[in-house]
């Protein structure tokens, strides 16, 4: 559920029922041209980018580095974001299986499946409307894609977590393209365009011992 | 609630609906750029505005869920975005709540990690009348949350600055501020003050304006005016009219966050040569202070000969750096100690692109200006140089003997380009020569070039070797003194097929193809002469090959000094704009403030006094104001 759980009958109680009628109605005009497509919410976000300024900054802040194409969407959970209190509410997370094709830094194999946890994805609204939820700056992980990762442990240790301005996508010709609102920060200037095999030396020039 | 006051919420409704859809973000018409807003409004101004009263916005104390301590970092900081969004001009106010309570307008959230993502500093919430997240660009907001994540500010955003900016920004969200660091198609971050228009005026909304200066942005924490005018557009009232949109768009500072080269070295060298400074005052190569240029070594020139440039010595070829792209060698020691640019040598770096570095290896493909590289550099041939290929030989490198001299020689004798591209090979040769003879540290720089035919990787712009980013040859102190050869960095220039190419030009001696640097003192020389051959430590010429050249070299290059000077401040010109008004008068006192973390231009402490304090301020609006005819 992506409603708060408490505020419900307070605000039913405040603006009656007829206006919630009304906005259905509108929601569904401005989706009418969308088909069966789900409607896309972009939530606003402050990142705190400034590791991506160069590829030094970006390791240390993201110590896992492989090249890894996502097998699946495995889950998506609502993840209540203010836990036992009266305001908690829930945004949808997402839980990807991405199947290791090859390890740079940090602690993943081979052939190993590891979670790559994003926020945002797939959820529905309230009234059973499909609602893809994303973070301004980001795109959902795509399914069969190739990524090379920049990720960090989770601070609740579910999954591995990357960021948008932490992630380019590989190419059918083996080229590096990063998400192209966070293509002019340092470390993905030095990366996009370039063969990933290439990438990956750069790389691992960088690591730190 | 009456039948007749829902009629009123209906018709609101429809309206919000029907400037959403035709994507009317303002009905102010105004020259210059626009205020970038998200077609959404809150209810209370659901006719797109004219709402004829304040829209008070009710806001509940702060909330926290955090297992850190992180109630104690961000009171002061939060609470102090609100009172700067409170003390605007605007129409909007945030009525702060003595208590918690979820049913009020506005709540803010302090938590760990946004989503299990420490990367997120903060993210903003509208939800409409079904309390679903709604699109920003598409709803009718009923109440907004705002998450701020404690974990993300730390390190350069660990500031109560950047704590309060966050807030500040996830605020301007929630009424209707879109950001003004991205183009249209909000795709590309712009730098603070430019959008894909042009300037545009700096705004809390813009990451770049709000970033920390330690990391490039400009560290501006604050709501502007631009933020305030949108405001007003946005909630417009006409009893307060479009209170901040009257300023022409605040011009980016001169120091503007440039991006970091395309490739930083950054790998610190496995062994450290420990610089020895033997000299604090370096005279630059255009110094009239120069030590008269000793002249160096070429002693059997032949002009107009065949001869190649480039020398077959024995040792040359004695170690290989093997077939590679963008490799270095181990710090490889030199015969002589080197005395470059006041620092003490015993070793380089040799690269596999052209160049040897000291300090550090240079993994650095696409040639930038030598003076960019960040690292003493010397280059015969700074390019993309590949040599996987079988049939580009590969790097070699060793001590030599050139003309009775101790020298360290590298031969690129035969390189192809990126990417394994064999097609087109250049032959080049480095040659560092001991001087001591002439005083300790002293030595000389020889380019030998015998074929230039490709000038760019296809890395680097090129294509099939040509075009794109060329190469470039020359030296560089990696601070601020370089010297390029003349057609560096210029498509063509460098080839063998211009007749003013590497190989049919020379420098500093008869033979085409040889480039000569003379470093005294620690100064390379830069040749403006043709030189008469110098006696060697192995033999001496005859008069007649001294004085009687068969032909005149052509030794015209004209240094290229990409020496960039230290522009000079102007006193009070905090914001770098090139003029003192009264944007350097909001700088000093936000600084004052502790809303900024520091300066564009250190020109803020007007009196001399050692710090920038509300006085300079002072002075500086006496000023502005004819008060004072002159500042500092």
């Amino acid at each position: 559920m992506l409603a708060g759980i408490l505020r419900g009958e307070a605000t039913m109680w405040r603006f009656g029922f007829v206006p919630v009628l009304i906005a259905l109605a509108l929601g569904g005009l401005a989706c009418g041209d969308k088909g069966t497509e789900p409607q896309v919410v972009t939530i606003p976000a402050r990142w705190a980018s400034a590791s991506a300024s160069d590829l030094t900054s970006l390791l240390q802040s993201h110590p896992v580095v492989f090249v890894g194409t996502v097998a699946r969407l495995r889950e998506t959970i609502d993840v209540p974001v203010l836990k036992g209190t009266a305001g908690e509410v829930q945004i949808p997370t997402s839980l990807f299986s991405v199947l290791v094709e090859r390890p740079l830094t940090g602690d993943s194999r081979i052939g190993e499946y590891v979670s790559i946890r994003q926020a945002g994805g797939p959820t529905k609204a309230a009234d059973g409307t499909s609602l893809i939820v994303t973070l301004e700056g980001d795109e959902i992980l795509e399914e069969g894609q190739t990524y090379l990762f920049f990720a960090s442990p989770s601070p609740d240790g579910v999954g591995l977590v990357t960021s948008p301005f932490a992630r380019l996508r590989v190419d059918t010709s083996n080229r590096l393209s990063p998400l192209r609102e966070w293509s002019s920060a340092g470390a993905l200037e030095q990366l996009a365009d370039l063969p990933a095999d290439r990438a990956e030396k750069v790389i691992l020039r960088h690591v730190t011992p | 609630m009456t039948t007749r006051r829902l009629w009123w919420i209906t018709a609101a409704l429809a309206a919000v609906a029907a400037i959403a859809a035709i994507g009317v973000a303002s009905a102010h018409d105004k020259a210059g750029p626009h205020k970038k807003l998200f077609g959404s409004r809150w209810y209370q101004q659901a006719s797109g505005g004219d709402y004829d009263a304040y829209m008070t916005l009710s806001t509940s104390q702060l909330w926290y869920d955090c297992s850190s301590d992180c109630e104690s970092r961000w009171p002061n900081a939060a609470n102090a975005a609100i009172d700067d969004w409170n003390g605007q001009d605007t129409t909007v106010n945030f009525d702060i709540q003595p208590d918690h309570d979820i049913y009020y307008d506005v709540n803010i959230f302090i938590v760990d990690a946004i989503l299990g993502d420490s990367g997120l500093l903060g993210i903003a919430l509208p939800y409409d009348i079904n309390e679903d997240f709604c699109d920003l660009d598409d709803c009718t907001i009923y109440y907004g949350e705002v998450y701020l994540g404690d974990l993300g500010h730390t390190g350069p955003y660990g500031t109560k600055a950047q704590r309060t900016g966050t807030t500040a920004h996830e605020a301007g969200h929630i009424i209707s501020l879109r950001h003004e660091s991205v183009n249209g198609d909000e795709s590309v971050q712009y730098p603070c003050g430019q959008d894909n228009t042009g300037p545009i005026p700096h705004s809390i909304m813009s990451y770049n304006c709000a970033d920390p200066v330690a990391v490039g942005g400009l560290g501006e924490n604050y709501v502007q005016e631009w933020d305030v005018c949108g405001v007003n557009h946005a909630y417009h009232d006409p009893t307060i009219g479009y209170a901040g949109c009257g300023g022409e768009p605040v011009p980016t500072p001169t120091f503007t966050p440039t991006k970091p080269p395309t490739f930083t070295p950054t790998k610190p060298p496995t062994a450290t040569p420990t610089p020895t400074k033997v000299a604090t005052d370096i005279p630059t190569p255009t110094s009239p202070d120069l030590p008269t240029p000793t002249k160096p070594a070429d002693p059997t020139p032949t002009p107009g000969s065949d001869e190649k440039a480039i020398k077959g010595l024995e040792g040359c070829t004695k170690n290989t750096l093997p077939g590679n792209d963008d490799d270095s060698t181990e710090l490889v020691s030199l015969p002589f100690s080197a005395n470059f640019f006041g620092s003490e040598y015993g070793g380089v770096y040799v690269n596999n692109n052209g160049n040897v570095t000291f300090d550090a290896e240079l993994e650095q493909f696409t040639p930038s200006e030598l003076g960019s590289v960040g690292l003493p550099i010397i280059a015969p041939f700074f390019a993309d140089v590949d040599t996987r290929e079988e049939a580009s030989v590969d790097l070699t490198y060793g001590n030599a003997t050139f003309d009775g001299r101790p020298a360290l020689c590298v031969n690129w004798d035969g390189v192809g380009y990126y990417n394994r591209k064999i097609d087109k090979l250049n032959e080049f040769q480095l040659l560092l020569v001991d001087r001591s003879d002439v005083a300790p540290g002293d030595f000389d720089i020889v380019f030998n070039y015998d074929q230039v035919e490709w000038e760019t990787g296809d890395q680097s712009g090129g294509t099939d070797g040509l075009g794109g980013d060329s190469a470039r040859a020359g030296y560089a102190n990696g601070v601020d003194v370089a010297f390029e050869i003349e057609g560096s960095g210029v498509n063509g220039a460098l080839l063998d097929s211009n007749a003013a190419g590497l190989t049919h030009q020379s420098l500093g001696s008869s033979t085409e193809g040889r480039y000569v640097f003379a470093v005294r003192g620690g100064v390379p020389a830069v040749p403006t002469s043709t030189p008469t051959p110098e006696p060697t430590a192995a033999n001496t010429p005859t008069p007649a090959k001294t004085s009687t050249p068969t032909n005149t070299p052509t030794a015209t290059r004209t240094p290229t000094n990409t020496r960039t000077p230290t522009p000079e401040l102007l006193t009070g010109d905090v914001s770098c704009d090139g003029v003192v008004n009264a944007i350097d008068v909001a700088y000093i006192l936000q600084l004052n403030a502790g809303l900024l973390g520091g300066l564009p231009c250190a020109a803020g402490d007007v009196n001399g006094d050692g710090v920038v304090s509300t006085l300079d301020a002072a002075l500086v609006l006496q000023y502005i104001a004819g008060f004072l005819s002159t500042l500092g």
